[in-house]
């Protein structure tokens, strides 16, 4: 156990000074400013709140189109850090498990993916609370509907666990952006057109946005996590028994 | 403690079929060092990846420092230093950040990574990022990654790569040093054979695969025995008569002819004979025959070897 924290603290230790840091900060900012940009300029008045659709369009925004690329693009650093220093043998010469790396590093990638979402949290409020002031026309009246911005966040988290660990395999065992991207790019394509599908329930690159919707948010957020912990075994399994090149 | 460091036994590898590494039987013993000799290609790397865990062999066994080592469990290696090929470094963090990183993995104190940055002579640049490094710079953070667990087996690959001859000399001190200044056994591989040749207590030669000597550096001078440079006139008359009083000779062109000798004093005998039978000598002369020749000999042509063995 104490080795497993000691190796998760090295793989934060190994994040200073990288772009993955600064996309956390970065990546959340795009669908917020999209959907600001998009009210400040088209908003009108209305009789209802527009609290409850500005939060719904943002997070969408963010699960179907900018989640995946983030992911891919995270999962991609934290592994290819190793693959341009040639880490990995340096590392698995040294007494510890090479499930112990892998799995310090997967759960380094979701705290990255989960460092977004906080980021997404606050930056939405922001853009929220800052509209009417810009754009009195609108309305943003009856406060903020902190239920329903907990449950889009906690929810599109908890359902893309299962990407990530997708993505972290691809990016462990394939050494550049090339292939993680373009499989990215291809299930993210799908997406668009699995929404109305009945396998887009069950499709891991549309279990986010799915979480949001109540027909399909129970599958979403079960599927996610329990995909992620099964996937994960199967990586753990497969990626120590590699030999390292 | 085993009186030996590291211990194979029929280690095997096969890439597609194709026999990286054949039936390897190392033997080094504590305190050495131990000159993993061979040509590109000839299967070092390979069993170093075996050595340190991170290729699973065909078959065959290792022992480190007294304990199995299985592919998977790394455990045996806790004691065991490693730099193989170029040093695994991290650009965009300082040389410091770069120990401290590994010191989490080796749970040991931040003045084990200071007491490594002096030894390889780092401390004035641990804080600059190890992308500005040179190469030699980069090699010894290499090494002081390597030396940072008080490792009592150090396996290194290549050190001296891409060093230049002033970085090679330094290195080579450094590692002369090490066993006598912390008891480490050094086992280190290389394709250049002057770079052992004045450091090793121990020579292993690889060739495609397999081990074609192992012993002491002496060991391996007596496998090809002390040679004696004569120039007698007339040579054939000479050369017939050394071989009859049981001299095997060759000749060396320029009119000389190589004889070789048990040891150094057969020279005088050597010398004494040709005299007493009446042929003008002009000259004698001892020379060993340096690593580099005797390499060639043995990789050339392996047969020969096994006979002399």
């Amino acid at each position: 156990m104490i080795v497993f924290v000691r190796s998760l603290q090295a793989e934060v230790w190994k994040l200073r000074r990288t772009l993955a840091v600064w996309m956390v900060l970065l990546a959340p900012l795009i669908p917020v400013s999209l959907q600001f940009f998009i009210l400040l300029d088209r908003g009108r008045a209305s009789e209802q709140s527009t609290w409850p659709s500005f939060l719904q369009g943002t997070f969408s925004l963010w699960s179907i189109f900018m989640l995946p690329l983030f992911i891919v693009l995270e999962t991609a650093l934290v592994n290819g850090t190793e693959h341009a220093a040639s880490g990995w043998k340096q590392m698995f010469a040294l007494p510890v498990e090479r499930w112990k790396i892998y799995l310090a590093k997967t759960l380094t990638s979701m705290l990255l993916v989960a460092g977004a979402y906080c980021v997404l949290m606050v930056s939405v409020l922001g853009a929220g609370l800052l509209l009417p002031v810009l754009k009195p026309v609108m309305n943003f009246s009856g406060g903020i509907p902190w239920a329903t911005w907990a449950g889009y966040a906690w929810g599109s988290f908890v359902a893309s666990l299962l990407i990530v660990v997708i993505h972290f395999w691809l990016s462990a065992r394939f050494r550049g952006f090339p292939l993680p991207l373009g499989v990215g790019i291809g299930a993210t394509f799908f997406a668009v057109f699995a929404t109305s599908a009945r396998w887009g329930e069950y499709y891991p690159w549309l279990l986010p946005l799915n979480s949001m919707f109540a027909q399909r948010a129970d599958t979403a957020v079960v599927l996610g996590p329990a995909g992620a912990c099964l996937a994960l075994a199967l990586m753990l399994f497969d990626l120590s028994r590699r030999d390292v090149s | 403690m085993s009186s030996r460091a590291i211990v194979t036994a029929g280690l095997t590898r096969t890439f597609s079929g194709l026999r990286a590494v054949d039936q390897l039987d190392l033997n080094v013993p504590h305190g050495a060092i131990y000159g993993f000799l061979g040509p590109n290609g000839a299967g070092k790397t390979t069993s170093i990846r075996m050595l340190l865990g991170l290729l699973r062999p065909t078959a065959g066994t290792i022992e480190l420092l007294g304990t199995t080592l299985h592919f998977g469990d790394p455990r045996p290696l806790r004691k065991v230093g490693a730099l193989v090929e170029s040093p695994s470094l991290y650009g965009h963090l300082t040389g410091r950040e770069n120990l401290a990183v590994q010191a989490l993995y080796l749970n040991v104190s931040r003045v084990a990574v200071d007491r490594s940055l002096e030894l390889v002579d780092l401390s004035r640049d641990a804080d600059r990022t190890v992308r500005t490094y040179s190469l030699g710079m980069r090699q010894r953070l290499g090494l002081a990654q390597a030396l940072l667990g008080e490792p009592e087996l150090l396996i290194l690959d290549e050190p001296t790569n891409g060093l230049d001859p002033a970085g090679m000399n330094d290195m080579r001190s450094f590692l002369r040093a090490l066993p006598g200044k912390s008891g480490v056994t050094v086992f280190l591989s290389s394709h250049l054979l002057s770079e052992v040749e004045y450091i090793a207590s121990h020579i292993g030669i690889l060739h495609n695969g397999r081990l074609l000597f192992q012993g002491t550096i002496d060991e391996l001078h007596a496998v090809e025995g002390v040679h004696v440079t004569v120039e007698a006139q007339p040579m054939e008359v000479a050369e017939r008569f050394l071989q009859e009083i049981g001299f095997p000779t060759a000749r060396l062109g320029d009119g000389q002819l190589s004889v070789r000798v048990e040891h150094r004093d057969d020279a005088i005998r050597v010398n004494r004979s040709l005299i007493e039978a009446g042929l003008d000598v002009s000259h004698v002369s001892v020379s060993r025959r340096s690593l580099e020749e005797i390499f060639l000999s043995l990789t050339g042509s392996p047969d020969r070897v096994t006979e002399d063995r």
